[in-house]
């Protein structure tokens, strides 16, 4: 029989709520409070044997302790499976889960799950590494949370691949597996488009990233005549030498060089990149990607006030929109500190 | 590549050259290059100046 090992924080334990918080670690014997629920919903497949318990502060306070106290317990048992809560909405014992979860799987190798529910904030941290059900905000789904942890749990500790988490009712990862599938992707496709002719209901096989929110456009420049406009890039060019290593894909960084830089005879030689075009021709002219030449002749030209003393520069491919937020935030921080009022963003 | 802009949630959109060289036409003469590109930065600058309640794709 598997063997299970279960952890709860102290209010679920019996010990008490907000006034227990800093309850200490403790490990008791066969399973306690959720555990008897989670013990029969694994009708007879797997038993508990040993429940952690922590107070919720405790364990972040003291998670430097907690942790490989936990590990070792959970080692010394020969635990198959390790889960923990569920924790619902719960901030605090939701992450002190999803962490346990975490630490089991990637240092004891062990199987681990949790339940949370979706907007619990440990799921954004933690989806793309543990194993996660989705449960209601409150304890009162416990059953039905831990039936579901059951099953799922029983699946992953029986060392089946699991099938994805549409299929196994599990937050998903964010990763792709490969599958034999014994239909071939253009039946599936057809029919997938003669289900949704249809109106029927159907699962598209490609998971597309939520829309962004739509953001309000910016006022409009007021005199351009009047204004100090920036150059930005995506197009990663940057000085040959790449001094701030910004990476080729998937970056994470954004640099700034003095626009003067970019003029032939400045002395300093730029090129790109950038993993994802071919840059023969923006080597030969940056212009051709940062357009100084054309923004200053316009500049002496009166149609515009004047061109921000520097470039902003990053990669945009393989980029996440994680990276890409983060990248166009700190560019914009630093525009707006220097007095810029409008940019011009090229893009590959 | 603006509908991938549009998806991204940018509101000033433009096309300009191709993708390896948003701002440069290597068939052009030098000269014609740089005028060309004046018009394209010229036609930025009128799009940061227009007002917008949405996502645009300027021509």
């Amino acid at each position: 029989m598997l063997k299970v090992i279960h952890y709860i924080n102290q209010f679920f334990a019996g010990i008490g709520g907000e006034d227990k918080a800093d309850a200490g670690f403790e490990v008791r014997p066969g399973a306690v409070g959720p555990g008897r629920a989670l013990q029969a919903a694994l009708d007879g497949q797997a038993r508990v044997v040993l429940t952690l318990v922590c107070g919720d502060n405790t364990f972040h306070d003291q998670r430097t302790d907690v942790i490989p106290a936990a590990l070792s317990a959970i080692q010394e048992a020969g635990a198959d499976l390790f889960v923990a809560g569920p924790a619902f909405n719960a901030g605090r014992y939701g992450l002190a889960c999803a962490s346990l979860c975490a630490a089991v799987e990637e240092s004891l190798g062990v199987p681990a799950i949790t339940g949370l529910f979706p907007e619990n904030p440990a799921v954004e941290m933690y989806r793309d590494r543990v194993l996660i059900v989705p449960t209601s905000h409150s304890a009162a789904s416990m059953k039905e949370a831990v039936a579901a942890i059951a099953r799922v749990g029983l699946r992953r500790a029986s060392g089946v691949r699991l099938r994805p988490a549409a299929e196994e009712g599990t937050i998903p990862m964010g990763y792709r597996a490969n599958w034999v599938e014994q239909t071939p992707a253009a039946v599936r496709a057809v029919n997938m488009l003669l289900a949704k002719v249809a109106g029927r209901p159907y699962q598209s096989e490609v998971d597309l990233p939520p829309k962004p929110e739509p953001v309000p456009p910016a006022s409009p420049v007021a005199d351009l005549s009047k204004a100090t406009v920036a150059l930005v890039t995506e197009g990663g060019l940057v000085p040959v030498d790449n001094p701030d290593h910004i990476e080729s894909s998937d970056a994470t960084k954004w640099a700034r060089y003095p626009l003067a830089q970019l003029a032939a005879g400045a002395g300093v030689s730029f090129q790109s990149i950038h993993g994802g075009y071919d840059a023969r021709w923006v080597n030969a002219d940056p212009n051709r990607m940062v357009p100084r030449d054309a923004a200053q002749a316009l500049v002496s030209a009166g149609v515009v006030g004047r061109l921000h003393e520097y470039f902003y520069v990053t990669v945009g491919t393989g980029t996440s929109v994680a990276h890409a937020a983060e990248i166009g935030g700190g560019i914009a921080r630093q525009l707006l500190a220097d007095g810029v009022h409008a940019a011009i963003v090229t893009s590959t | 590549m603006t509908a991938m802009a549009q998806s991204a949630g940018a509101n000033r959109i433009m096309s300009a050259g191709r993708i390896p060289h948003p701002v440069g036409d290597p068939l052009r003469s030098p000269e014609e290059e740089f005028a060309w590109r004046q018009g394209v930065v010229r036609r930025a600058l009128e799009t940061l100046a227009t007002p917008l309640e949405q996502a645009r794709v300027f021509p």
